[in-house]
C-alpha cells in the first residue's frame, strides 16, 4: 500500500507519462486494490463469530484472483511498448520488484483467508495472526533458542566443519595417496543422511549442544574437503609453468598461486554448506532429546503439545537466520572474490 | 593389478579410520568409567576380620596365620609393628612382627593356638545332585556358626563373591567378576539362597558368567564361593566345602582360637586420641565394626540427646556420660565450647536449630575417607588400640583397573569396531523377514518411500522448470520464494503435516503419504534449478538451427532442450535422491511409523547397544549410496550419451 | 641504438644460448613423436632470434628446453654459461607465454610485482619498479585494473612487463601475439622492437607470422616439422630503427620471400641442415 503510494509520488513528479508508463501504474494499483480487498474481508471476518458467508468467499477470492492476474499482466507487459525511455524504465522497474513483492502478500492472505473461512482450530493450523502473537509473546524464549541453535551449534559446527574440512582438503591435494584413498570415502560418507548420524553422534558425545555442533562440523567438512582439494588442483597449467619459470618455491607456488584459486571452489561449498548446516542442525536437535533448549526442540516440544503457532513462529524465526547467514557468506564472497567472473555477474 | 593397485589407498585409508576408533573410544569411555570408579557407593565392601591361627596345633613363639595368597598379602600390607596377636578378645601380644606369614610372639604361646570342637556332620547329597557328596556339612552346634573351620587342623578359609547382577526370577546369567580366575580344574560352587549348586549340576561357568538351568527365584542372593567354604545356613548351621572332605579327614569348628588383628595405627603415649584404621576408606556407620582398648570393646555409636535442638537449648543430657562432643560433624573442647556434669552436657553458646548435636562415648570416625578414628580418652602408654573387624570400600564394583571399568560400562559412547562387527549377524537375524521388525524388511520399505517421493518430487520439479523456462515472469516472481522456502527446515514442517493428515483421516503410522510428501519437499528444488540449468544450456546456435527447420516450439521443446537438460535432471536426481531419503526418514521418525527404518534408528539414540547404532548408520549409509547407485542405473539405460556427471572420486592428474 | 648494423654483428658478442644436438623424443602411445631432431643453434648476446615453422617443427619444444620447462632427450644446451636448471634457478631469463597467464586476482601492479616478490626482491623497490616497467609499455594508468579490465592486447603488455621486471639477460617470447588481430600485432611489434633497444635483451621469439618473424629479428631460424628441425637460419640485415616503413622496402618482402621459400623447402644462402622432405603439416606440438 505504502509502495504503491511512493510509486505514485515518483509518477506524479515526472510530469509527461507514457501510455505504457500509466498503465503500468494502473496495473499496480489494481494489484494493490485486490490485495487491500481480500485484507479487508480477512480482517472484518476475524471479529465476526460464526462460519464465513458468500460475501467473504467472493471478497476473499476475487480480491486475490485480482492481484494476481494484475501482477501477471504487469510482467507479461512488454516493456518495449513504452514509446520513451523514462517510460520503459518505469515499466522495468515495476516488473522487477511488483510481481515478487505481490507473492508473500496473496500467499498469506490465501493462508489466513482460508484458516480463518473454514474455521480450522489452531490445533490444527493456525492463522497467520496467531503466529505473529505467539512470536511477540515468545519472544525471549526463541531469541534463547536462537542463540543456542545459531550461535553455538551451527556457527561453531560450521566453523570448525570448515577449518578441519580445509586443513584435511590441503593434506589430500598434495599426496596422491590420500587423494585416491580419501576421496572416493568422502563422496560416500556424505551419502549418510543425518538421521543416521544424529544417534551416533547423540551416543557418543552426549545429548547437549556438542553432539549437534558435532553434526555441523560433519555436515560441512565433506563438501568443504571436495570443493577445497578441487580448487587446489585445478590449476591451470600454464600458471604452474609460470612459476615454474620464477624458479619459485613450492610454498610460495602455494601461497601466490593454488590458494587464491581455490577460493571460489571453496566459497561454492560455503555456500551450501550454510544452508545443509542449519537444516542438519535442527534435525539432530529433533532426533537427539536434550535440555529443552534450542530450536529444533522448541519446534519439537511446541508440535507435541499442538502448539502449532509457536512451531510456525520458532520456524519463521530459523528462516531469517539461515537467509541472514547464507547472504553473510555470500556478501563475504563479494569482499573476497570481488575479482572473480560469478561475481562481476559473468 | 592395476585395479588392486587402484583399491588400496582406500583400503589403508578405511583401516587407518577403523583403529582410529578404538582410542577415540577409549577416549570418550574412560572419564565414565572413571566417575563409575570414583563414586564410592560402587565399590565392593570387604570386612577386615582378625585372622584365626592357620594351624590348631601350632605353638610355641611362632604361630603361623598365612598360607592363602591374598591373605598373605594382606598381612605383608600391615604396617610394621601393628600385628595383634589375640585370642578371643584378650590380647595375647601387641605389636608383633611378621615373618614369612608367621607372627613371632615375645614369648611362646600358653596353650593351644585352637581349641577345636566335635567334628561337622557330613549330609548327604542332595538327590539330582550327587557330585556335592562330601561338600556338604552341619556344625553341631549352631553357637559355632561363625568360628573358623579346621580340617586336619589346618584352618579353611571362608569366602563367596556376589553377583552383580539381581535375581528377578527370570534372569538366568549372573556375573561374578574374577569368576573365571578361578584356579585348578575343581568345579566351582553356586550358593543360591542358602542351597549349593555345583559347576555342571544347575550351573554352567563361562568365563565371569554362571549360567543356571533354572533362574534363581526372585531376590535370591547369588554368589560364588571362591575360597575353602561357606556358610550355607546360619540358623542351620550348614556349610558348603570346595573340595569334598577326604575320608578320615576331621572337620571341626573352634570353639576358641588365637587369631591375629590389626592394630590402629597411631602414637600411644597417653596423649594422642587419633588413630587411623588401616584399609580405607572406611564406612561411616559399620554394624560390623568392633573396635578394642586392649580386652575392653569400644562403642563408636553416636549417642543423641533428650532435649531438642531448638536454637536456644543449651543443656543437653546424653545416656552415657562420657565421650566425644560434636555438633554438626566438629568436634568440641571440653571446657571451651561445653561444660560436663555427668550426663548432662552444658553448651557455652546454643547450637542452632537443628543442628546434629551427638555425643560418642567411646570413639567416633572422624575421616571415613582417611580411615581416621578419635577415641574419647588417650590410651596410656602399653595399651593396645586394635580392630576385631570392620568394613571398608575394596575395590570398584565394575573392575579394579580403569580399563576393566570401561569394559563394563552399560553404554559406550562410542564401540570399538570389533564389536560392532560381532554385532552385524545378530542384529539381522534378530527377527525373521516377515516380522516388521526385521532390519531389511523395514530398510526396502524406507527405500519405497523415497522412491515414492522422489518420483512426485521429479513430477513437480520437472512441471515448475518448464513453467519457469517457458514463462519467464513467472520464475522473476517465484524463484526467489522458492529459494527462501528452502530455508526452513523441513523437519519442522512434519509435525504439522503429520496433524493435519491424521485429521485428514490418513493412518501416519502406516502410511507412506509422509514421507511422500516431505521427501517430494526437500526433492524438488533441486530438481527444479538442475531441470532449468539443463533446459538453458542449450547452445544457441541449436536453437537456431532449430528455428531454420521451422520446427514448432513444441517440437524443439521435446527435440533439443529436453534431451539437453536430462543429465542435469538426473545429477541433480542424485542431489534430490539423498536428500528425500533424510526426508522419508525424518516422516517416518515423526509418524511414529514402525514399518520403516527410522523407528529402529530413533529407538537406538538413547537406549540399546552403541554397536547397533553404528549398524544402522551404516545400513543408512549403504540406503543412500544404493539410491544413488540407482538413479545412476537409470541414467544410462535413458541417457547414455552422457557421462555421469556426479564423480565418485575425482580422478587425479 | 645507432643505426645501421643490428647488434648481432658485434663483434665478441658472446654465445648466450648454446644448442649442441638437441633432440626431444616424446612417448605417445604404443609409439615415439620426434619434436625435435639433432638441434644446434647459437644465441649470441643482444640477439633478436625469431624461430618460425609450421606446426609440429619443434620450435615452442625449442623453447622449453632451453627455458627447463622440459628436458631433452639428447644433446647439450647451455644457457649464459649455465645448464638450464641452473639458469631458471638463477633466473637468467623471462618467459611469456601465449596467453598473458595474469593472475586474475592480482591487480595489474600486483601482477607485476609477482615475480619480484617470488624472488625476494625489496618490498619497498618492488612497486617502484613494477610502475617503471608498466611506464615503459604504457600502461601506468591502469596499475589498479585487474585483468578482466584490460584487452588482449594490453594483457600481454602485462604480461611483458611482468617478464622483465626483474631484469633478465634473456627473454624467451612464445608466439606472444598470437591471439591478436592483425593491426594491434603491428603496434605491439613496434613497442616490443622499442623496448628491445631500451633494454638491450637477448630475445628468442617464437611465431608463426614470416612478417613478424622479419620485422623483428636479426637472425631467423627456420624449421620443419616431422621430424622437428632446424633447416636453415637466415641473418635479417634491415637497419635499425626499423618503423612501419620498413615493412613496405623491396628488401623486406625480398627477406619474407626467402623465409617462405626456405619453409617450402627450397634452399637459400647460409644454411643449416637441409631436409630431404617438405615440411609437412601435422598437428600437435
Amino acid at each position: 500500500m505504502a509502495a504503491g503510494g511512493a510509486l505514485r509520488g515518483v509518477a506524479a513528479g515526472r510530469g509527461a507519462m507514457t501510455a505504457a508508463g500509466r498503465r503500468a501504474l494502473a496495473l499496480v494499483a489494481l494489484t494493490a486494490l485486490g490485495v487491500a480487498v481480500a485484507f479487508a474481508a480477512v480482517a472484518l471476518q476475524r471479529g465476526r463469530p460464526g462460519a464465513a458467508g458468500p460475501l467473504y468467499w467472493a471478497a476473499l477470492l476475487g480480491g486475490l484472483l485480482l492481484a494476481v492476474l494484475a501482477a501477471a499482466r504487469l510482467s507479461l507487459q512488454s516493456a518495449e511498448d513504452a514509446a520513451d525511455r523514462a517510460g520503459a524504465a518505469l515499466v522495468a522497474r515495476l516488473q522487477r520488484v511488483l510481481p515478487v513483492a505481490t507473492v508473500p502478500f496473496v500467499l498469506l492472505l490465501t493462508w489466513e483467508g482460508l484458516v480463518l473461512g473454514f474455521r480450522v482450530p489452531a490445533g490444527i493450523f493456525p492463522s497467520v495472526a496467531s503466529i505473529g502473537q505467539a512470536l511477540v509473546r515468545a519472544w525471549p524464549v526463541l531469541v534463547a533458542d536462537a542463540y543456542l541453535t545459531f550461535v553455538r551449534e551451527v556457527l561453531f559446527g560450521f566453523a570448525l566443519g570448515l577449518l578441519l574440512g580445509f586443513v584435511t582438503g590441503t593434506l589430500i591435494a598434495f599426496s596422491t595417496f590420500l587423494r585416491r584413498g580419501f576421496l572416493p570415502l568422502a563422496t560416500a560418507f556424505g551419502a549418510v543422511p543425518i538421521v543416521g548420524l544424529a544417534p551416533v553422534l547423540g551416543r557418543a558425545l552426549g545429548v547437549d549442544w556438542e553432539s549437534k555442533a558435532a553434526v555441523g562440523v560433519i555436515v560441512t567438512f565433506f563438501p568443504v574437503v571436495l570443493n577445497t582439494v578441487q580448487g587446489l588442483t585445478s590449476v591451470e597449467p600454464l600458471k604452474l609453468e609460470l612459476l615454474r619459470s620464477y624458479a619459485a618455491r613450492p610454498l610460495q607456488g602455494f601461497l601466490a598461486l593454488r590458494l587464491p584459486n581455490a577460493l571460489p571452489y571453496v566459497f561454492t561449498s560455503l555456500k551450501v554448506a550454510i544452508v545443509l548446516t542449519v537444516v542438519s542442525v535442527i534435525v539432530a536437535e529433533f532426533l537427539i532429546p536434550g535440555p529443552p533448549s534450542g530450536l529444533g526442540q522448541r519446534i519439537s516440544l511446541s508440535a507435541h503439545r499442538g502448539q502449532f503457532d509457536v512451531v510456525f513462529a520458532a520456524i519463521f524465526v530459523s528462516s531469517v537466520l539461515s537467509m541472514l547467514l547464507y547472504w553473510t557468506v555470500q556478501l563475504l564472497e563479494h569482499w573476497l572474490l570481488a575479482w572473480h567472473p560469478s561475481s562481476r555477474g559473468g | 593389478m592395476a585395479r588392486v593397485k587402484r583399491a588400496l589407498p582406500v583400503v589403508v585409508v578405511v583401516a587407518f579410520l577403523l583403529a582410529l576408533m578404538y582410542p577415540v573410544a577409549l577416549l570418550l569411555g574412560m572419564p565414565l568409567a572413571r566417575a563409575r570408579m570414583g563414586s564410592v557407593s560402587n565399590w565392593v565392601r570387604e570386612t577386615v576380620a582378625a585372622l584365626p591361627v592357620a594351624d590348631a596345633d601350632a605353638g610355641g613363639e611362632r604361630l603361623p596365620f598365612g598360607g592363602a595368597g591374598d591373605v598373605d598379602e594382606r598381612l605383608a600390607a600391615l604396617a610394621r609393628g601393628t600385628a595383634v596377636v589375640v585370642r578371643g578378645s584378650e590380647v595375647l601380644a601387641a605389636g608383633v612382627d611378621l615373618a614369612d606369614g608367621a607372627a613371632v610372639l615375645p614369648s611362646p604361646l600358653a596353650g593351644p593356638a585352637a581349641e577345636l570342637g566335635p567334628p561337622l556332620a557330613p549330609l548327604p547329597a542332595p538327590a539330582g545332585s550327587p557330585g556335592l557328596a562330601g561338600r556338604l556339612h552341619r556344625l553341631p552346634d549352631a553357637g559355632l556358626v561363625g568360628a573358623p573351620l579346621y580340617r586336619d587342623g589346618r584352618l579353611l578359609r571362608r569366602g563367596s563373591a556376589p553377583a552383580l547382577e539381581r535375581a528377578d526370577g527370570a534372569r538366568r546369567d549372573f556375573t561374578v567378576p574374577g569368576a573365571g580366575r578361578r584356579s585348578g580344574d575343581a568345579p566351582a560352587v553356586a550358593v543360591v539362597a542358602g542351597a549349593a549348586l555345583l559347576e555342571g549340576e544347575g550351573f554352567e561357568l563361562e568365563g565371569d558368567t554362571l549360567v543356571f538351568d533354572a533362574p534363581p527365584a526372585f531376590n535370591a542372593p547369588v554368589s560364588l564361593l571362591t575360597a575353602d567354604y561357606e556358610v550355607l545356613d546360619p540358623a542351620a548351621g550348614t556349610v558348603v566345602l570346595r573340595d569334598p572332605l577326604p575320608p578320615g579327614s576331621a572337620l571341626r569348628a573352634a570353639r576358641s582360637h588365637v587369631a591375629l588383628a590389626e592394630g590402629l595405627v597411631g602414637a600411644v603415649d597417653g596423649e594422642n586420641r587419633t588413630f587411623t584404621l588401616q584399609h580405607v576408606p572406611v564406612l561411616e556407620t559399620d554394624p560390623a565394626r568392633v573396635l578394642y582398648l586392649d580386652d575392653t570393646p569400644l562403642s563408636g555409636a553416636a549417642e543423641r540427646p533428650q532435649e531438642r535442638v531448638d536454637g536456644s537449648q543449651r543443656t543437653f543430657t546424653f545416656p552415657s556420660d562420657r565421650g566425644i562432643v560434636t555438633v554438626d560433624g566438629r568436634e568440641l573442647v571440653a571446657g571451651r565450647d561445653y561444660e560436663r556434669a555427668g550426663d548432662v552436657v552444658t553448651f557455652a553458646a546454643p547450637p542452632p536449630r537443628n543442628a546434629a548435636v551427638r555425643q560418642y562415648p567411646d570413639y567416633r570416625v572422624s575421616d571415613p575417607n582417611a580411615g581416621t578414628v578419635t577415641l574419647a580418652v588417650p590410651p596410656a602408654p602399653g595399651q593396645t588400640v586394635w580392630a576385631a573387624a570392620y568394613t571398608y570400600y575394596a575395590h570398584p564394583a565394575c573392575g579394579e583397573t580403569a580399563f576393566e571399568c570401561f569394559l563394563g560400562l552399560p553404554q559406550h559412547p562410542v564401540p570399538f569396531p570389533h564389536w560392532v562387527a560381532e554385532r552385524v549377524v545378530p542384529f539381522f537375524t534378530a527377527y525373521p523377514f516377515s516380522d516388521t521388525r526385521n532390519v531389511v524388511r523395514a530398510t526396502l520399505y524406507t527405500a519405497a518411500g523415497t522412491l515414492v517421493s522422489l518420483a512426485f518430487g521429479t513430477l513437480i520439479g520437472v512441471l515448475l522448470a518448464v513453467a519457469f523456462v517457458r514463462v519467464k515472469p513467472f520464475e522473476q516472481a517465484l524463484l526467489p520464494w522458492v529459494i527462501a522456502s528452502q530455508t526452513i527446515p523441513v523437519i519442522a514442517l512434519v509435525p504439522v503435516l503429520v496433524a493435519v493428515l491424521g485429521n485428514l483421516g490418513v493412518t501416519v503410522q502406516t502410511s507412506l503419504v509422509p514421507a511422500a510428501i516431505v521427501g517430494a519437499y526437500i526433492a524438488f528444488f533441486p530438481i527444479t534449478v538442475g531441470t532449468v540449468t539443463g533446459l538453458r544450456s542449450v547452445d544457441p546456435l541449436a536453437l537456431d538451427l532449430m528455428k531454420a527447420y521451422a520446427a514448432s516450439p513444441l517440437q524443439s521443446f521435446l527435440k533439443l532442450r529436453f534431451p539437453a537438460a536430462v543429465p542435469y535432471l538426473f545429477t541433480s536426481l542424485k542431489l534430490g535422491a539423498a536428500a528425500a531419503l533424510v526426508g522419508a526418514l525424518v516422516a517416518e521418525v515423526e509418524s511414529n511409523n514402525r514399518l520403516g527404518l527410522g523407528y529402529a534408528i530413533i529407538g537406538q539414540v538413547q537406549a540399546g547397544d552403541v554397536a547397533d547404532v553404528w549398524i544402522l548408520l551404516g545400513i543408512s549409509a549403504l540406503l543412500g549410496i544404493g539410491l544413488v547407485s540407482l538413479v545412476g542405473l537409470l541414467q544410462r539405460l535413458v541417457a547414455p550419451w552422457q557421462r555421469t556427471g556426479l564423480a565418485a572420486g575425482a580422478e587425479d592428474g | 641504438m645507432a643505426e645501421g648494423r643490428s647488434p648481432a654483428s658485434v663483434p665478441g658478442g658472446a654465445p648466450v644460448i648454446s644448442v649442441r644436438g638437441v633432440s626431444k623424443v616424446f612417448q605417445v602411445g604404443k609409439g615415439e613423436a620426434v619434436a625435435l631432431q639433432d638441434a644446434d643453434l647459437e644465441v649470441r648476446q643482444g640477439d633478436f632470434v625469431s624461430l618460425i615453422g609450421p606446426s609440429g617443427c619443434g620450435k615452442t619444444t625449442l623453447m622449453r628446453l632451453i627455458a627447463d620447462l622440459t628436458e631433452p632427450t639428447t644433446g647439450e644446451i647451455d644457457v649464459a654459461g649455465k645448464t638450464p636448471r641452473q639458469a631458471r634457478e638463477d633466473r637468467e631469463y623471462g618467459y611469456v607465454f601465449q596467453a598473458p597467464v595474469l593472475y586474475e586476482w592480482r591487480t595489474v601492479l600486483a601482477n607485476v610485482t609477482l615475480p619480484l616478490e617470488i624472488m625476494g626482491f625489496d618490498r619497498s623497490k618492488r612497486r617502484e619498479r613494477a610502475r617503471e616497467l608498466l611506464r615503459m609499455v604504457g600502461l601506468e594508468r591502469f596499475e589498479r585494473s585487474y585483468p578482466w579490465q584490460l584487452s588482449g592486447g594490453m594483457q600481454q603488455r602485462v604480461s611483458i612487463a611482468r617478464a622483465l621486471a626483474f631484469d633478465p639477460k634473456l627473454l624467451l617470447m612464445d608466439e606472444p601475439f598470437g591471439a591478436l588481430d592483425e593491426i594491434t600485432r603491428e603496434a605491439m611489434n613496434l613497442e616490443l622492437l622499442r623496448l628491445w633497444q631500451e633494454t638491450r635483451k637477448t630475445v628468442v621469439f617464437v611465431t608463426h607470422s614470416i612478417a613478424e618473424a622479419v620485422f623483428l629479428s636479426t637472425r631467423i631460424v627456420v624449421m620443419t616439422a616431422r621430424p622437428g628441425r632446424i633447416r636453415e637460419v637466415i641473418d635479417v640485415d634491415l637497419p635499425y630503427p626499423r618503423t612501419a616503413a620498413t615493412r613496405e622496402t623491396p628488401r623486406f618482402f625480398e627477406l619474407t620471400t626467402q623465409v617462405r621459400e626456405a619453409l617450402r623447402g627450397v634452399e637459400h644462402g647460409q644454411g643449416a641442415a637441409p631436409s630431404p622432405r617438405v615440411a609437412e603439416r601435422s598437428v600437435g606440438y
